[in-house]
């Protein structure tokens, strides 16, 4: 009996590790503004994927391990893997950010910067004409 | 043979009798005008001093006639020295605008008897005064010790403190009043047998024109308003402004109820427009464009324009008003040209484009708080939508050779890839 409980320990935690590396290593990600609050509104998407992936709006995180391309492929995220991710939110300007996954404590914050509109060029002062009749040809 | 000297002595006598006849006082009114007043009154304001029929006192201490232009023995300009030649056009408003402008009650002239002129002369020296090439009215403008010294055309100030008085059974419009205090005998002004001027009045010579026969001697307090809403030519001005009355703004609305055209409707809807924002009653200026926009016509881009930037600045509650009416002014931008047509253009895309940005923002943000298979497709219909209308509004940038930057932003951030907002 003594031998066998280590037996079983050993067994369960090699087949976690086996499932963990099979769904690759979180990573996660964290969109803030320039004031660091979480941006609720933003949007992750690896450059071949079809899809967005919203961030929670509790907090602005999104945490993930693997993606599945628009080829059907999955992409695993795994030790010493390039990652490229773009990241937008509406009012914002987009950014990308190129990470290398490690073994452990992913996690990138990502600050995005305002968008700011073009000053209007202040013609709301224009004159509406009044209606006259054309003269004749 | 002696009937030669009677026939001849007849001959003679008939010709020197014509010739009497023809010397008539009216053949020299120019010399000696029957009335003081160098524009035809019989009484006036001149440099404040009272013009009347009566004998004046000369230099040197000498009585003179009123009508005289020049003293006697100085051969100074007189108080009738005139640079003026013809009628000053009467209109009760020159009195009116006087009154605030005077402190004191304007001392009014009390009419004078008919000058006793001879028959055919009076009022003669009208419009064929002496005074040569000068212009202008009485009114005090003209200084009687420099009297040659041209004056100027503009119209004199109005604050000589004149009023203005007329025989109540004379019903002819009067020539303006400019300034000063005028009567004018009724058989002058009705025309009598007065012969008509000798010598075309100069070019400068304003036409006389018909005025209201005005039936109180004392001037209204208030300034006289036109009534009704018929001539909207001369409701512009006030519109301008933003200075029409309530009454006229209730007979503007009124028309446009009641006008059959779409012609008629447009016209007064944009006198009302002008005067709402000129007066700055924005609320009832946005009011009134929707309406235009809405029932009467949506063709004229500056109103679209206009009114899609001022929408813009209302939040992103009016977003979607924002591209429906950038869209349509959009539409008729061939009317506009030059660099009015690049720089209205160019800020609709923007506006347009902007609009959408907030509502998918909006969108984003509702989805987030509460998501839905609705919301989510609010989502994507308001990013699809910002993503095409940054996109032309990149490609209108980058055509008229502005800044593109914004633009791209604002592209790439709905699209989420470059290659989509440059056409790749």
């Amino acid at each position: 009996m003594r031998n066998l409980i280590p037996v079983l320990l050993a067994s369960v935690v090699m087949s976690s590790t086996a499932f963990a590396q099979d769904d690759g290593i979180p990573v996660t990600v964290q969109v803030l503004d320039m004031q660091g609050e979480p941006i609720k509104t933003a949007t992750i998407r690896h450059p071949e994927e079809a899809e967005r992936h919203r961030v929670n709006s509790a907090n602005g995180e999104w945490v993930e391990s693997i993606l599945y391309l628009q080829d059907g492929s999955e992409f695993k995220f795994t030790k010493g893997k390039e990652l490229k991710l773009e990241i937008s939110a509406p009012g914002y300007i987009n950014q990308t950010v190129e990470y290398t996954v490690r073994k452990r404590k992913n996690r990138i914050p990502v600050i995005l910067q305002e968008m700011e509109m073009p000053e209007d060029d202040g013609e709301l002062d224009i004159t509406i004409q009044f209606g006259r009749d054309k003269p004749r040809d | 043979m002696k009937r030669l000297p009677l026939m001849l002595a007849l001959v003679a006598g008939g010709l020197m009798s014509g010739s009497a006849l023809a010397a008539g006082w009216a053949d020299f009114e120019n010399t000696f005008p029957v009335f003081p007043c160098q524009d035809g009154w019989s009484a006036c304001l001149v440099g404040g001093s009272h013009v009347t029929p009566d004998l004046r006192d000369g230099d040197g201490g000498m009585k003179r006639g009123a009508a005289h232009r020049l003293d006697w023995s100085s051969l100074d300009a007189t108080d009738a020295f005139s640079p003026f030649v013809t009628l000053s056009e009467y209109t009760g408003d020159a009195v009116v605008e006087a009154e605030p402008e005077v402190p004191d009650e304007p001392e009014e002239i009390e009419p004078p008897p008919p000058p006793v002129a001879s028959s055919g002369n009076d009022g003669g020296s009208s419009g064929s005064d002496d005074g040569g090439s000068y212009s202008g009215s009485s009114g005090g403008t003209t200084d009687n010790a420099d009297p040659v010294e041209p004056v100027d055309n503009t119209p004199p100030p109005s604050d000589n403190g004149a009023s203005m008085v007329r025989p109540k059974n004379d019903t002819t419009p009067p020539p303006a009043n400019t300034g000063g205090s005028m009567v004018r005998p009724s058989n002058l002004a009705a025309g009598g047998n007065t012969p008509p001027p000798t010598e075309a009045p100069p070019e400068e010579a304003p036409p006389e024109e018909a005025a209201p026969p005005v039936a109180e001697v004392t001037p209204p307090t208030t300034p006289a308003e036109p009534e009704g809403c018929e001539n909207l030519t001369m409701l512009e001005p006030a519109a301008m402004l933003g200075r029409l009355t309530d009454g006229q703004v209730a007979c503007l609305e009124a028309s446009l109820a009641a006008a059959d055209s779409q012609t008629g409707k447009d016209k007064l809807s944009r006198v009302l427009m002008a005067n709402a924002w000129s007066k700055g009653d924005k609320k009832t200026w946005e009011k009134l464009v929707k309406r235009h926009l809405d029932e009467i016509d949506q063709s004229d881009p500056d109103i679209c324009y206009k009114y899609a930037m001022y929408l813009s600045k209302k939040g992103v509650g009016r977003s979607q008003g924002v591209i429906r009416w950038a869209d349509v002014a959009l539409e008729n931008k061939t009317r506009w040209s030059g660099s009015t047509y690049t720089s209205r253009v160019y800020n609709l895309y923007k506006l347009r484009a902007a609009a959408s940005q907030q509502i998918w923002q909006a969108s984003e943000q509702k989805h987030a708080t509460s998501p839905t298979d609705e919301t989510k497709d609010a989502v994507e219909k308001s990013r699809n939508q910002t993503k095409v209308y940054s996109r032309e509004w990149f490609e209108y940038a980058k055509e008229a050779g502005k800044d593109t930057t914004k633009a791209l932003q604002l592209c790439i951030s709905a699209a989420g890839t470059k290659d989509y907002c440059e056409g790749l």
